[in-house]
Formats: C-alpha cells, sequence, structure tokens
C-alpha cells in the first residue's frame, strides 16, 4: 500500500500551516490516529487478523502512545512560538518599509507634522528636565526622602512673617527628646579668610561650621581621614576641620599627605586637616570649602539667638507632619521650661512658630516649585496645541486616503489590519519627532541654564538623563497612537467612495466638527499661555517701575574683610575705612564712597533689639529692628535721600554718633513729631543712646516683594566700656563690610582694579569679593520673574503661532469645500467684498468661540500664577482684553490668505468640477 | 525478537527518514512502509518514535509539512525534504559511510603482533 512517489503533484491543499495551539494539537491526534488506522487495515488485510486483534497489534508497534504524543507536543510548542516570533518581526519590517514609504511619498505632510510635533515634544522635554531635575527629584542624599529642615516663623512688625532658624538650645532640646527623628544636625554657614602664603593670595573661603552630626544625617563619607567628633564639637576653639575635595585639589594640588597638615583659618589659632569629603559632598544650599565644628555645648544656657540651620532625618514610617506635630509640642515645653529666654510678652509679640519643611521644599522654596510646574503646564499647552496641528493634517489626510481606505477594504483588508497599518505610519512619524524633540531639548537646556537666574537651586543637577528620553518616547507613542487611530473611525463599508469617481473633497460631518473643535481648543489654550505671559510682563514692568528707595545707577559694591589680627579694635579698623574712603573718593571717577555692613538686596536685614526713646504718651519700649552700620559716605554713595544731617568723617572723628532711623521707623515710633533729636540705644548688647539726626528714604532692602525695611543707621562708633568688660577688645568693630563705590561715569572694569590697588598699597592681606554693580543686584532680584517671563512669553509665542496656522488651515479647508458655492454665488453677482466677509466671518466665529472659552478657563488659571505677580490682579481685565483682542487680529490675519483664493475663484471652471 | 531482526542503530533514524523521503514526499506510515519494505523488515522501529524525529526534522527546517489526500481519498499529514534537507542528508550519509568504515576497519583487521 505504498504511497506513489509522485502524489505531491496530485495534492489538494486543504489548510494552511496550524496558528493556534489546540489547532496544532487536533492535527497531531490527527496524524496519530491516521497511522494507526492505516495500520490495523493493512494488519486485517494481509494479515486476516480481527479487528480487535489488529487494533491491539497496532497499538503494540506505536509503542507508549502517550510518551510520544507528549515529546511531539513539546516540539510543536517550541516550533509555534519560533514562528510567531518570526512572524512578527516580518510584519513589523514589512510595516515600517510600508510606513515609510507611504511618509515619503507625502513629503510635505511629513515634514510640516515631523517639524510641529518635534517642537512641541523638545520644549516639553526640556521644561520637563529643569522640572524633574529641580522639583522632582531627591536631593543627592541616601535618606533624601526622609530630610526635614526645621526653622522658626516670627510675626514681623512690619507685617508680615519671616522665617528664622533655629537656637542652639533647641538643638539639644529636639535631638534628645524628638519621638519622629532618628539622627538632628545643626550648621551654620559662613565665610572666612584663609590668609595668603607664599604660592596662593589671602582668599575668603565659603566655611561651615556644623554639629558632628550633620555627616551621619546627610551620609557623608571622607574620602581620606575622618570627621570630628562629639568631643571635638565641644572644643572651646576650633582645632580641626575638614576640606572639600575641590579645595583640596585647589589649595593644596591634591597632595596625599594632607591629613595631619595645619590650615590657617581666620584670624585664630590654627586648625588641623582631619579627613578630605569626596567630590560632590555639599551642604543642601551652599558649596562649602572647609567644614569646621559648631561649638556645642550642652551644659550652655539656652539663648534667644536663632541662626543656625537644623536638618533632621525622620525615623522610617514617620511623615513631615507627624514631624512637624512633635516639633511643635516639644517647642511648646521647650518654652514653658525657659521663661527667661521666651517671656511670655515676647512670645505674644513674635508669635514664634516652628517651620518644619521636608528638606527639598526648603531648598527649592514654594515659588520656584510653583513656576516650574507652571511653566511645564504652559509647555504642556503648546505641546496639545502642536499635536492639534497634526492631528488636523491627519484628519486632511484621511480625505485625500479616502479612496484608498475603501480599495484595501473591498479587497477584505479588515479593520485590524488596517489599523496596524495606520499606527505604523503615525508611530514612525512621532518616532523621529521624538529624536528630533531630544536634540532640540538639549539645546533648549543650554539656551535656559544660560539665561536662569543664578538663584535658582540645584541647576547643576540639571542634564537630559533616562528620564526625560522616557517622557519625550512615551508623549510621541502616545500622540503616534492617537493619530493612528484617528482614521479608524471612518474605516466602514465605505465602497460609495469608489464609484464616486473621486468627485473631489467630500468630508463627513464629524470630521469637519473635530477639526474646528481642535482649532477652537487651540486657540482656547494660546488664550491662556498669552494672559499668563502678559500678567507676568505687566508684572515685570511694575517690578521695574518700584522706587527702590535707593539709586543702582552707576553704583559698584564689593566685599571687604578685615583680618582681625591686625585690625581688632576699633582703634584699629577706623582709621582703614576712613583712608580707604579718602583714597577711593580721590579717584578722578568716584563721586562718592562709603561702607555698609548690609547692602540693599543682600538678604543681610535682620533685626536686632533696639530701644527707642519714650515719645508722647508711649512709654519707652524694645523692638527688634534691622540695626545697619554705615560710613559717613554711604547714603550719598547708595543714593538715599536723607532729610537731616549726614554723617561725615569729621563728625564720626570728633567722637559724635549721629544715627539716621528710615521713615519707617520715624512713623511708626515718633508719629507726626520729627525724630530728629531723639534717641535710640541699642539694647541686645548694650550701648549708650545715640541722637537721632536724620530720616532716610524708605527702601526695599530685603526684595521688592519684602515691606519696606525698618532699618535704623548706625555709624561705626567705639565699643562702651561695659562691652569690651564682657567680650574682648574685638567687640563691636566693623571689620566685615562692603564697599559702595558711585561713579557714574566710571568704567567698572578700570574702576575696580583702581580700587583694587589702593586696597592692595594699604594691605595686601585684605580680601576683595563679591564685586557686583548695584545694577546688576536689582536686576538678579527680579530674575526669577524675569526667567518666568521670557519662558512664558516665548511659549505664548510659539502657542499664538501654531493657532495661527491651525485656523489657516482650518479656513482653507472651508474654502476649498464651498468652492463650488462661491463660484456660484460670484456667478450670481456677488461682490469680492461679501464672499470675503462670509470667510472671515468664518474664522471670527471660530476666534471668537476659542477666545471666549479661553477667557473663561485663563480667569480660573491665573491665580496659579499667585506669588509670582507684582501688583498684578490675576484677572487683570485691560491683559485678558488685550489678549483677546490680540488673537482676533492674528485670527483675521489667518484668513487672509484663504480670503484672497476664495476671491479669485474662477466660476465657470468651479461649476465645471 | 527474531534473530535475523536488526535493532535501530541510535541516531540512524534520522538519516533513514530523510533518505526515504529524498525519493519525494510522504506521510509518516508511509516512511515506515517503504523502509519495512527495502529491508525486508529486518528493521525494527517503534513506530511512535518516527513522530517526534520527523516533527523535530520540520522544526529544524529540514522538512516541510502539508496536509493532502491519500490515493483512498484519507487526510494525511505529507512532509518533503526541503533544499536544507537535502544538505543535511548529504552530510550525514558522508559521516555515515566514514562511521561504517572506520568500525569497518577494526572489524576486519587481522591480528598482529604488537612490535615491542
Amino acid at each position: 500500500m505504498n504511497e506513489p512517489t509522485g502524489a505531491w503533484a496530485t495534492l489538494r491543499r486543504v489548510f494552511r500551516l496550524p496558528q493556534t495551539r489546540r489547532r496544532m494539537r487536533a492535527e497531531l491526534d490527527d496524524e496519530f490516529r491516521f497511522h494507526l488506522e492505516g495500520r490495523i487495515e493493512e494488519l486485517m488485510e494481509r494479515e486476516g487478523l480481527a479487528r480487535e486483534q489488529a487494533e491491539y497489534e497496532a497499538r503494540r508497534r506505536f509503542g507508549d502512545f502517550d510518551t510520544y504524543r507528549q515529546q511531539v507536543r513539546n516540539i510543536d510548542d517550541s516550533m509555534l512560538h519560533r514562528r510567531s516570533r518570526m512572524e512578527l518581526l516580518d510584519t513589523i519590517r514589512r510595516e515600517t518599509n510600508h510606513a515609510a514609504r507611504a511618509l515619503l511619498r507625502a513629503p510635505s505632510f511629513s515634514l510640516v507634522a515631523v517639524i510641529t510635533l518635534a517642537l512641541g515634544l523638545g520644549a516639553a522635554t526640556a521644561i520637563f528636565t529643569l522640572l524633574d531635575r529641580v522639583v522632582l527629584r531627591p536631593l543627592p542624599y541616601p535618606n533624601a526622602d526622609r530630610l526635614i529642615h526645621i526653622g522658626t516663623l516670627w510675626r514681623m512688625e512690619t507685617g508680615g512673617t519671616d522665617e528664622y532658624r533655629i537656637s542652639r538650645g533647641q538643638y539639644f532640646y529636639f535631638k534628645h527628646e524628638s519621638a519622629t527623628m532618628s539622627d538632628f544636625a545643626l550648621y551654620d554657614t559662613q565665610v572666612s579668610i584663609v590668609p595668603g602664603d607664599g604660592d596662593h593670595p589671602a582668599e575668603r573661603v565659603n566655611t561651615v561650621e556644623s554639629s558632628a552630626s550633620v555627616f551621619s544625617v546627610l551620609g557623608i563619607r571622607p574620602e581620606l581621614g575622618h570627621v570630628f567628633s562629639v568631643d571635638e564639637e565641644r572644643a572651646q576653639n576650633k582645632t580641626v576641620a575638614l576640606i572639600s575635595h575641590d579645595y583640596w585639589q585647589r589649595r593644596f594640588g591634591g597632595d596625599p599627605g594632607i591629613v595631619g597638615r595645619r590650615l590657617q583659618l581666620g584670624w585664630g589659632p590654627s586648625v588641623e586637616i582631619i579627613g578630605v569629603l569626596p567630590h560632590g559632598a555639599n551642604l543642601p544650599d551652599v558649596k562649602a570649602d572647609i567644614w569646621t565644628r559648631n561649638q556645642l555645648d550642652p551644659n550652655d544656657k539656652p539663648a534667644n539667638n536663632h541662626t543656625h540651620h537644623g536638618i533632621g532625618v525622620l525615623k522610617p514610617g514617620v511623615t513631615v507632619a507627624m514631624a512637624a506635630a512633635d516639633v511643635k509640642h516639644m517647642q511648646a515645653l521647650f518654652v514653658a521650661a525657659h521663661p527667661e529666654v521666651y517671656p511670655a510678652s515676647f512670645m505674644t509679640r513674635t508669635g514664634m512658630a516652628m517651620h518644619v519643611t521636608s528638606l527639598r521644599d526648603s531648598i527649592v522654596g514654594e515659588s520656584v516649585v510653583r513656576a516650574f510646574w507652571l511653566l511645564f503646564a504652559a509647555v504642556a499647552f503648546v505641546l496639545l496645541i502642536a499635536a492639534a496641528n497634526v492631528a488636523n493634517l491627519f484628519l486632511l489626510r484621511i480625505d485625500a486616503r479616502r479612496r484608498e481606505v475603501a480599495v484595501r477594504t473591498a479587497l477584505g483588508a479588515g479593520r485590524g489590519e488596517l489599523a496596524v497599518h495606520y499606527l505604523a505610519e503615525s508611530l514612525m512619524l512621532g518616532g523621529v519627532a521624538a529624536v528630533g524633540a531630544i536634540a532640540l531639548a538639549y539645546g533648549l537646556l543650554h539656551g535656559l541654564l544660560a539665561i536662569a537666574p543664578q538663584s535658582l537651586p540645584r541647576l547643576d543637577e540639571v542634564t537630559i538623563g533616562w528620564r526625560s528620553v522616557t517622557f519625550c518616547a512615551a508623549s510621541a507613542i502616545a500622540f503616534g497612537v492617537v493619530f493612528g487611530l484617528l482614521p479608524l473611525g471612518s474605516i466602514g463599508v465605505d465602497v460609495a467612495v469608489l464609484r464616486d469617481a473621486g468627485r473631489g473633497l467630500t468630508t463627513s460631518r464629524p470630521r469637519e466638527l473635530a477639526r474646528r473643535a481642535l482649532v477652537l481648543t487651540q486657540i482656547a489654550l494660546a488664550v491662556v499661555l498669552l494672559s499668563g505671559a502678559a500678567l507676568m510682563l505687566k508684572s515685570f514692568s511694575r517690578l521695574r517701575h518700584v522706587q527702590l528707595g535707593f539709586n543702582p545707577v552707576g553704583v559698584q559694591t564689593m566685599t571687604l574683610i578685615l583680618p582681625a589680627s591686625k585690625y581688632l579694635t576699633y582703634q584699629q579698623v577706623e582709621p582703614f575705612w576712613r583712608d580707604l574712603m579718602r583714597r577711593v573718593e580721590a579717584l578722578p571717577s568716584v563721586t562718592h564712597a562709603g561702607a555698609t555692613n548690609n547692602l540693599p538686596f543682600g538678604g543681610g536685614f535682620g533685626c536686632t533689639s533696639v530701644a527707642t526713646e519714650a515719645a508722647g504718651d508711649r512709654p519707652a519700649d524694645v523692638h527688634c529692628m534691622s540695626m545697619v552700620f554705615v560710613t559717613p559716605g554711604y547714603f550719598e554713595a547708595m543714593g538715599v535721600k536723607v532729610a537731616g544731617t549726614l554723617p561725615t568723617w569729621s563728625s564720626v572723628e570728633a567722637g559724635a554718633a549721629p544715627v539716621i532711623v528710615s521713615g519707617v521707623v520715624a512713623r511708626r515710633f515718633w508719629k507726626d513729631v520729627s525724630p530728629i533729636g531723639h534717641v535710640v540705644e541699642p539694647f541686645n548688647p548694650r550701648m549708650p543712646q545715640f541722637p537721632i539726626t536724620g530720616i532716610a528714604e524708605d527702601m526695599y532692602g530685603n526684595g521688592l516683594r519684602s515691606p519696606l525695611v525698618d532699618a535704623i543707621y548706625f555709624p561705626i562708633v567705639p565699643p562702651s566700656d561695659e562691652l569690651t568688660a564682657k567680650f574682648g577688645p574685638g567687640s563691636w568693630a566693623s571689620r566685615y563690610m562692603s564697599l559702595v563705590v558711585r561713579a557714574p561715569n566710571a568704567d567698572p572694569g578700570a574702576l575696580v582694579t583702581a580700587i583694587r590697588q589702593i586696597v592692595t598699597q594699604m594691605d595686601p592681606q585684605v580680601p576683595i569679593a563679591d564685586v557686583q554693580s548695584m545694577e546688576i543686584i536689582v536686576a538678579q532680584s527680579m530674575a526669577d520673574t524675569s526667567f518666568t517671563m521670557s519662558l512664558l512669553l516665548i511659549a505664548a509665542t510659539i502657542a499664538m503661532l501654531l493657532s495661527a496656522v491651525g485656523i489657516y488651515g482650518v479656513i482653507s479647508y472651508i474654502v476649498g469645500q464651498r468652492r463650488v458655492e462661491i463660484g456660484i454665488r460670484l456667478a450670481l453677482g456677488a461682490q469680492v467684498r461679501e464672499v470675503s466677509r462670509l470667510i472671515v466671518g468664518q474664522s471670527l466665529v471660530l476666534a471668537t468661540a476659542g477666545i471666549a472659552a479661553g477667557v473663561m478657563v485663563a480667569l480660573a488659571a491665573t491665580r496659579f500664577l499667585g506669588s509670582l505677580l507684582f501688583e498684578v490682579s490675576p484677572t487683570d481685565p485691560t491683559v485678558l482684553g488685550g489678549t483677546a483682542l490680540l488673537l482676533l487680529v492674528v485670527a483675521v490675519a489667518a484668513s487672509v490668505g484663504p480670503t484672497r483664493r476664495a476671491a479669485r475663484i474662477d466660476p465657470v471652471e468651479a461649476m465645471r468640477q | 525478537m527474531p534473530a535475523n531482526e536488526v535493532d535501530l542503530v541510535r541516531g540512524t533514524l534520522d538519516l533513514l527518514i530523510l533518505k526515504t523521503l529524498s525519493w519525494g514526499p510522504r506521510h509518516g506510515l508511509a516512511v515506515l512502509r517503504w523502509i519495512e519494505q527495502t529491508t525486508n523488515e529486518q528493521l525494527q522501529i517503534e513506530e511512535g518514535a518516527l513522530y517526534p524525529a520527523l516533527h523535530r526534522m520540520e522544526e529544524k527546517g529540514w522538512l516541510d509539512a502539508e496536509w493532502g489526500f491519500t490515493e483512498r481519498n484519507r487526510k494525511a499529514k505529507f512532509y518533503r525534504l526541503t533544499a536544507q534537507g537535502r544538505k543535511q542528508l548529504a552530510s550525514e550519509l558522508t559521516r555515515w559511510s566514514r562511521y561504517t568504515s572506520v568500525v569497518g576497519l577494526v572489524i576486519d583487521a587481522r591480528a598482529v603482533v604488537p612490535a615491542r
């Protein structure tokens, strides 16, 4: 019973290869059954066996049926697996090729779509990167998510609250009593001088004085040597220090034998370097060069001196809110236990409260978080607008391809196949756009970092990483899927299109509506963005026109620190400043020179207790006010107007101690009476009375968004005998001052060089730092506003342009649609003007609807600008009105082209179609 | 088992199948019958063992399988050598003849006194 060898030729193909597991199993059973049946028949025919015997014999010859079946099944499974994988790869390859060809066949569509999408994605990716790196990412510490910052909030007499830090007494109390923190550290940042040696000039370094626990709290381990101990923390004098990796390289050339070397720091005894911290080990807010111990003795009495940063590590599972409750509770007990430090009157006046935040929030700050989320929302809007344009392009393409779809459907292509087909196209487009977007984001970030304000935290951590790439790719894929699935709505048995013999552009009503809805959304989003940008612009302009209370134009500043080794007492310090001012004022370009310990916008206006003389029915009282020390010449140099008598060097030499009070102070304590001739008295530390000789113009010393400063300007004078007895001969001496030089017509570079020469001539051991013009200091204080404003403005401009493109597209399309109608109208004698009105009217209807929606959203959304705005209401009517008007103009402008085309329609030709 | 029947040497089943299919497409039972006929039924194969071998070779791409109808109009799965299968057959044949000749050398060798 042989099968003839030529049987293949006569075989009829019945089935394709089985594609499913179940099918394969069934076929295997068929194959085995065929075998056994064949054998049984053969045995019955040839050997004359009975059916039963034949079956038995066939089975015996076959062997263990189940084992063989299982063996074959396993083989089949792996075959199926391999085949389906190969088929998938094959499909991908085929669809990719197909998509690439289809996109290349429509180059203008592809190019416009890719560029539009890449612009939107690129901008979004760049801002996402900023947001991610600065706001979202944990700080670079092992316990980052468990670190908290503890500070204190005080009610200011000028209004508002101010944040201060914590005291040493609180540190010890919290560290030992806390139920929610596992560890607690304290630190202060300072500036010190490392005097010049043979190889290096004297330099100013950033130093930290911290508790020994700061290293375990921040998880910093030294690269060399070891960190200091609690015993070293208590020591009376600084004896040991750790240096940063950078400082080790810079000052010591990476000397491997650095541990054990000594370093002269400031004017005390030298310190021993006991270790080097690894590269990148920093405090959250400051890059410090030298770390020393903060002198912490648990036996010291608590004092009202809240100047230290406190960083705690939460126990596992503890939230910031729980820690805040714990700290509040501890503080209540602490205050109750120390009425001598926190008398009831003090607590009522200041309302001192604890302020606990995650360390990241305290570093990044609420306004930065807000600004970055806002910018991200803005670019997300831009991305949506761009995507709407691309979606519109896809919708147009669907119409153009209806015949193609109909042919494919008629030839038996299923919905699934078509979906794969279109998805391949749109995903490929999205992919290309994503690659372009990453490149664009890279460029944008470079630009952004160049213009970003220096005060923005964590900018050095900003770089495009895999999270940014993932964000970009995920967005591209999401849009790709949406665009790819758009045509599916129109796949049906639409074979009528074939018969329709390509009668131009016909479209379905839903798609028409979709297209208009997209443009309407675009306009609405553009309105929101433009209003936001306009509000920021207005804020910025308001900021720039604020009366600062001084005149920054043509003012150069720099800080000088006099080493205490040579300049300890008033008798040593005062001649230096006097001589310096005399020499600087002798420079031909300089009109005035003075010095102060507190530059405006330097963030230094704190408060110190000052007693004002009794006036009227008010008893003498002690208040915390900003105590500023100035030399003669300061008011003239800074351009602060003063009513009364200005201090002069001769008055200082004569031992007079004239005080100038700010208008805020004058009004608060003397009301309508002139304070001139009255006195003030520094209360802590105690000093004799100072006579008031003038009233200074009020100034926004702490920045334009803070209240006017309640400053009292003291002269530099010798300390009282009581002070000298208590704090030593070096107390009350102004060694750390900012030089303020008014030279309106000078070249800043030459001026600074000349001043440097003067200082070097006087004493080469006095370092100069922070050379900055007052104008730049003021500009930097507005940098966050101007940065947010610039970015919003860019986003809004792009949004507006993209919306214009969207309007243009839709109006062009409408003109194309109504060609015949317009032709008939023109033939019947309609004027070009009427036709134009018809088309522009379409555009205006669309724009008005979009603007109305946009204004509603803007009214709700601009509230989020909140603290970023300055003296502008989020619902400023001129801003919203102006924005609406601008977009109407844009809508009209965008419909000019299509309108002209409509007017040029030849009626005869139009109707022939 | 009768003395004149030969047990199948391990690994030679593939070779037999490939050789059989080189004469034309066949279903499994036909392959078996061909081997029985040409060997005068002296070769004992447990018939079920044929199928793992066939499917494995199909997976490796040496064989193509397709369902068709026999002369008696029954549905059966036919196997056919692919180009790759032919190559495989050639190399298996070479290996087989080398193997038999080497084994033959030992078996046919005369006793020689080893040199000291």
